[in-house]
C-alpha cells in the first residue's frame, strides 16, 4: 500500500529506494516496488546500505536526480544518519522521502529534529492517532516514563498484551488447556487497542490500519502527524494469498530492478 | 658504591638468582663471567630495576634500592647498557642522546658523546636502526652517559663487534672509569674482562662460584676450564 | 565531475572521523602494547556527554573540549586505578578494558536510557557552503579541519618535541626507556590519557556526524581496530594515512559497487595484512 500511496497521493512515477539490506529491508523495498510498478511507476535505482552504515554520504550523493521521491527502509539510529545526510545534501529541499514507519519512530524525534521535518512515513500507528483509547495509554506510559515520547514499540506491545489478556478472559483463565487457549487466541478480535481495531488472519500475521503519518513540529514538540489511513491492512493486502505465496520470496534480486 | 646483598630473582615461578652477593666499590670495575645462562643478565636487571629481586637487597651509597621502580633507581645514578644494545629504531642518533640527557656541570654533553665517538656526530640525523653494529653500540653507551651515571651496567658490551669496535670500547672503559665512574662489566671474552676488570665473579646457575683478582683467574686454569670451558 | 568531487569530499570527512577513532587506540597500544577495548565507551562517553554540554552550555566547542577532556581524565584514572594494578600482564589488561567497556555500557544505558540522541551543534552545522558550483556540508568541513589540526598537533609532538622523542622510545622499548631515568609510568598516563581524549573528541564529533546510542561503542570498535591494523600499530601517521585510504575506499566503494559496501573497510585490511602483515607504516 506505501506503492500505492507513493503513486496514487504523492503522484510519484520514477522513485530511487534505500533500504537495509537484510529481510525486513527486502520486504518492505519488494512490497513497495511490486505495487508501484504494478500501477506503472518505476524504481529507478534500489540501494542496498549494511545495517551498520556509519556513514550514507556515498549512498545519498549517489541517488539519481531523476526521481520523484526517495524510499527510505532504513531504521533506527541509522535512520538519523540518513535523514540528516538527505536533508544536508538537498535532497529533502527537492523532493519527499517515504519512510518506513519506524524511521521516523517517536523515540527518534528529538534526535532527528528538524532535519526530518516534511519525512512522509506508513506505520500501524502514531503517537498522536486521534482516538480515545491511544489517547489514554499515550498519557499513562507518558506518566511512567516521565518523557515527551512515546515510542511505537510500547504501543504495539501494549496491543498484543491487550488480545492476550481478552483472550484468556475468554478462556476463563484456563490457559493449561492449549488447544482450546489458542483457538480463541486465533479468533480474538481487538477493537480499540492504541493503534485501532486488530485481529489475525488464518496465517497468524495481523491485520491493522495502517497510517500516513508526516513529521511536523507542533510547539516545542516534534510529531507524526496522521494525515491518511489505509484500514484493515494485512500482509497480502489486496492480493490472493493463495498465488501470493507461491511467489518467491523478496531478496535483494527479487524482485528485480528492471528500470535501474 | 653498589652492594647486592643475597639476592633471589625469579622469573614467574623459575628461581634464577640464588643468593648472590657482590660489591662494586667506587671507580672499580668488577667483571662477571659465566657461561650462557648463567644468570648475568638477570643480575643486571635485578639491580636495574627491571626484574626486582623478590628476597634479599641491593644498595647503592647505603641507600635500599631494591624494589624501586628503573626510573628511579636511574636518577639515582645507574645506567645500563644493555645486551643486545636495545637501540630506540624510530629516533634518530640525536634524539636518543637528548631524552635521558640529566645536564651536570663539567658531566657528560652530546658534544662531548660527539667528541669521544666521532662517527656518531656525523650520522646525528640518521636513524638509530640503521647504524652498523659498531655504531649501534657506540650510541647505546652514548646514550646512557649522557645520564651521568656514577654506576654503569655494562651487559656484554663487545658481543658481535669487529676486533676494532672490541678495542674502542676497551678504550672507552678505561676512560670511564678514570673519571670516577664504577662499573659492572658482564662478559663472555675471557680476556677482554681480564684486561679491565678490578676483580672478577663467574656465575653458574644463578649462584657465584668463584671470586678472584683477574690475574688469580689468569693463572687458574682449572677453574677458567670448569665454569668457563676455556 | 559533481560525483567526484562530493565523493572525495564525503570520503575525507569520513576519514576524519576515522583518524580521530584510530589515531587514539594506536597511540594507545603502541606505548601500553594491549589493545583497548574500552576504546569504544571512551567513544561513547564522549558522545553522550557532548550531548549533554551542549544541552546545557548551548556551545559546542565549549562541549567538545569539556567532554574531550573529562574523557581523557577518566582514562587517566583507569589507567593509573586498574591498569597500573595488573601492569606487565598484558593479557589480564586488555580482559580489564574489556570488563570495563561491559560497565560503561550499562552505566550509559543507566544514565541516558536507550534512545538515541544526535548532537546538534552550532545552527550553520546543517548549512553548506558552495564553492565553485560544489556543496560542501559545514559539519563535514568541521570534521576535516579537526583531524587535520590534531594531526598536525600531534605530529609534530610526536616529531620534533624531546617529549614526542621520549614517547617514540617508550613505544620501542619501555624498559630502556625508563632506565633513562624518564618516568614511563606518567608517559603511559598521559598518553592513554591522550587517547582517550582523541576517543572523546571522536565521539562528539561523531554524535553530530552520526548520532549516538547504546551499543555504538562495540559498533565503532572495528573500524578503530581496521585503521590502526591498516595503519601500523602504534603509528600516529600510519593511522592518519589508513584513516584516508580507507575514508575513501569505503566512499568509493559504495557508491560505485553498492554490491560490495560490505568489504569496503574489512577487504582492504586483509590485502594489507596479507602482503604487510605490520600494516603499511608498522614496525615489526
Ligand atoms: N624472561 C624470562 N623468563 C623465564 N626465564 C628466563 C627469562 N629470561 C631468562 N630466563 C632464564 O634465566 C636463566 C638466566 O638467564 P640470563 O639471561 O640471566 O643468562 P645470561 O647469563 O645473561 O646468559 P647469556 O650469556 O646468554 O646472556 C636462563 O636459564 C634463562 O633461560
Ligand atoms: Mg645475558
Amino acid at each position: 500500500m506505501a506503492g500505492d500511496y507513493a503513486y496514487r497521493k504523492l503522484g510519484w512515477r520514477k522513485v530511487s529506494v534505500i533500504a537495509f539490506d537484510y529481510g525486513w529491508g527486502h520486504e518492505v523495498a519488494g512490497g513497495f516496488q511490486r505495487v508501484f510498478e504494478e500501477l506503472g511507476g518505476q524504481v529507478i535505482q534500489k540501494i542496498w546500505a549494511p545495517v551498520n552504515t556509519a556513514d550514507f554520504g556515498p549512498y545519498v550523493a549517489s541517488l539519481k536526480p531523476e526521481a520523484d521521491g526517495v524510499l527510505d527502509v532504513v531504521t533506527g539510529a541509522a535512520s538519523i544518519r540518513l535523514i540528516g545526510e538527505l536533508r544536508k545534501a538537498g535532497v529533502l529541499d527537492k523532493k519527499k522521502v517515504l519512510a518506513a514507519g519506524t524511521a521516523t519512530d517517536e523515540t527518534l524525534l528529538t534526535a532527528l529534529g528538524d532535519s526530518a521535518l516534511g519525512v512522509l512515513g506508513f506505520l500501524s500507528w502514531s503517537q498522536v492517532l486521534d482516538t480515545p483509547e491511544n489517547k489514554r495509554f499515550v498519557q499513562r506510559i507518558k506518566q511512567m516514563t516521565k518523557k515527551d515520547y512515546v515510542g511505537f514499540s510500547a504501543a504495539i506491545n501494549y496491543g498484543a498484551a491487550m488480545w492476550i489478556a481478552e483472550a484468556i478472559r475468554q478462556v476463563g483463565g484456563d490457559v493449561e488447556n492449549k488447544d482450546k487457549f489458542f483457538q480463541t487466541l486465533r479468533a480474538t478480535e481487538i477493537k480499540s487497542s492504541p493503534r485501532g481495531p486488530i485481529k489475525i488472519d488464518k496465517y497468524g500475521h495481523i491485520v491493522q490500519n495502517i497510517y500516513i503519518r508526516r513529521v511536523d513540529k507542533v510547539g516545542n514538540l516534534y510529531q507524526n502527524t496522521v494525515i491518511d489511513t489505509y484500514p484493515s491492512v494485512g500482509q497480502f493486502w489486496k492480493y490472493n494469498p493463495e498465488e501470493y505465496l507461491k511467489q518467491p520470496i523478496y531478496s535483494r534480486d527479487n524482485p528485480p530492478c528492471k528500470y535501474c | 658504591m653498589l652492594r647486592v646483598d643475597d639476592i633471589h630473582t625469579y622469573y614467574g615461578d623459575s628461581h634464577i638468582l640464588q643468593g648472590v652477593s657482590l660489591e662494586i666499590p667506587r671507580a672499580a670495575i668488577v667483571g662477571i663471567l659465566g657461561r650462557n645462562g648463567a644468570g648475568k643478565t638477570t643480575l643486571v636487571r635485578s639491580v636495574m630495576g627491571f626484574t626486582p629481586a623478590r628476597r634479599g637487597r641491593i644498595l647503592l651509597d647505603e641507600a635500599e634500592i631494591t624494589r624501586l621502580r628503573p626510573y628511579r633507581i636511574a636518577r639515582l645514578g645507574v645506567c645500563v647498557v644493555s645486551q643486545g644494545r636495545q637501540i630506540f629504531p624510530s629516533l634518530d642518533v640525536a634524539e636518543t642522546l637528548a631524552i635521558g640527557a640529566r645536564p651536570n656541570p663539567d658531566g657528560w654533553t652530546v658534544e662531548k658523546v660527539y667528541d669521544l665517538f666521532p662517527p656518531l656526530r656525523e650520522r646525528a640525523r640518521h636513524p638509530a636502526g640503521r647504524l652498523s653494529g659498531g655504531e649501534q653500540q657506540m650510541l647505546a653507551i652514548g646514550r646512557s652517559l649522557m645520564t651521568n651515571p656514577s654506576l654503569l651496567l655494562l651487559d656484554e658490551p663487545t658481543e658481535g663487534l669487529s676486533p676494532l669496535y672490541i678495542e674502542a670500547v676497551g678504550h672507552v672503559i678505561r676512560k670511564l672509569q678514570q673519571s670516577g665512574m664504577s662499573m659492572l662489566l658482564v662478559e663472555q671474552r675471557l680476556r677482554f674482562a681480564l684486561l679491565y676488570s678490578d676483580y672478577v665473579h663467574i656465575m653458574s646457575r644463578g649462584k657465584i662460584v668463584h671470586s678472584s683478582s683477574p690475574q688469580e683467574l689468569g693463572r687458574d686454569a682449572d677453574v677458567r676450564a670448569r665454569y668457563l670451558g676455556v | 565531475m559533481e560525483f567526484w568531487v562530493n565523493q572525495t569530499f564525503n570520503g575525507i570527512s569520513y576519514a576524519a572521523l576515522l583518524f580521530l577513532l584510530g589515531g587514539g587506540l594506536t597511540l594507545i597500544f603502541g606505548v601500553m602494547k594491549i589493545v583497548n577495548i574500552a576504546h569504544g565507551s571512551f567513544y561513547l562517553v564522549g558522545g553522550y556527554l557532548g550531548v549533554a554540554l551542549f544541552a546545557a552550555t548551548g556551545n559546542f566547542y565549549l562541549a567538545l573540549v569539556g567532554s574531550a577532556l573529562a574523557v581523557a581524565a577518566g582514562g587517566v584514572v583507569l589507567e593509573r586505578v586498574f591498569l597500573r594494578a595488573v601492569e606487565g600482564d598484558d593479557l589480564r589488561q586488555m580482559l580489564l578494558t574489556m570488563g570495563i567497556a561491559l560497565f560503561v555500557q550499562d552505566a550509559c544505558l543507566l544514565v541516558w536510557g536507550g534512545d538515541p540522541f544526535s548532537l546538534r551543534g552550532p545552527a550553520y552545522f546543517a548549512q553548506s557552503v558552495k564553492l565553485g558550483g560544489f556543496t560542501f556540508p559545514i559539519l563535514r568541513l568541521f570534521m576535516i579541519a579537526a583531524a587535520g589540526v590534531l594531526f598536525v598537533v600531534l605530529w609534530w609532538f610526536e616529531e620534533k618535541t624531546r617529549a614526542g622523542a621520549m614517547v617514540r622510545a617508550a613505544i620501542d622499548n619501555a624498559e630502556m626507556t625508563e632506565a633513562l631515568g624518564i618516568n614511563v609510568p606518567i608517559l603511559k598516563m598521559a598518553v592513554f590519557g591522550l587517547g582517550a581524549f582523541l576517543a572523546g573528541v571522536a565521539g562528539v564529533v561523531g554524535s553530530a556526524f552520526m548520532g549516538i546510542y547504546p551499543g555504538l561503542d562495540f559498533e565503532i570498535l572495528p573500524y578503530a581496530f581496521v585503521v590502526v591494523i591498516v595503519g601500523g600499530m602504534g603509528s600516529l601517521s600510519g593511522a592518519f594515512v589508513a584513516a584516508l585510504v580507507l575514508g575513501l575506499l569505503d566512499n568509493f566503494g559504495k557508491a560505485l559497487f553498492p554490491e560490495i559496501s560490505y568489504f569496503t573497510l574489512f577487504a582492504p585490511m586483509a590485502i594489507v595484512l596479507a602482503f604487510r602483515p605490520t600494516g603499511l607504516f608498522g614496525r615489526a
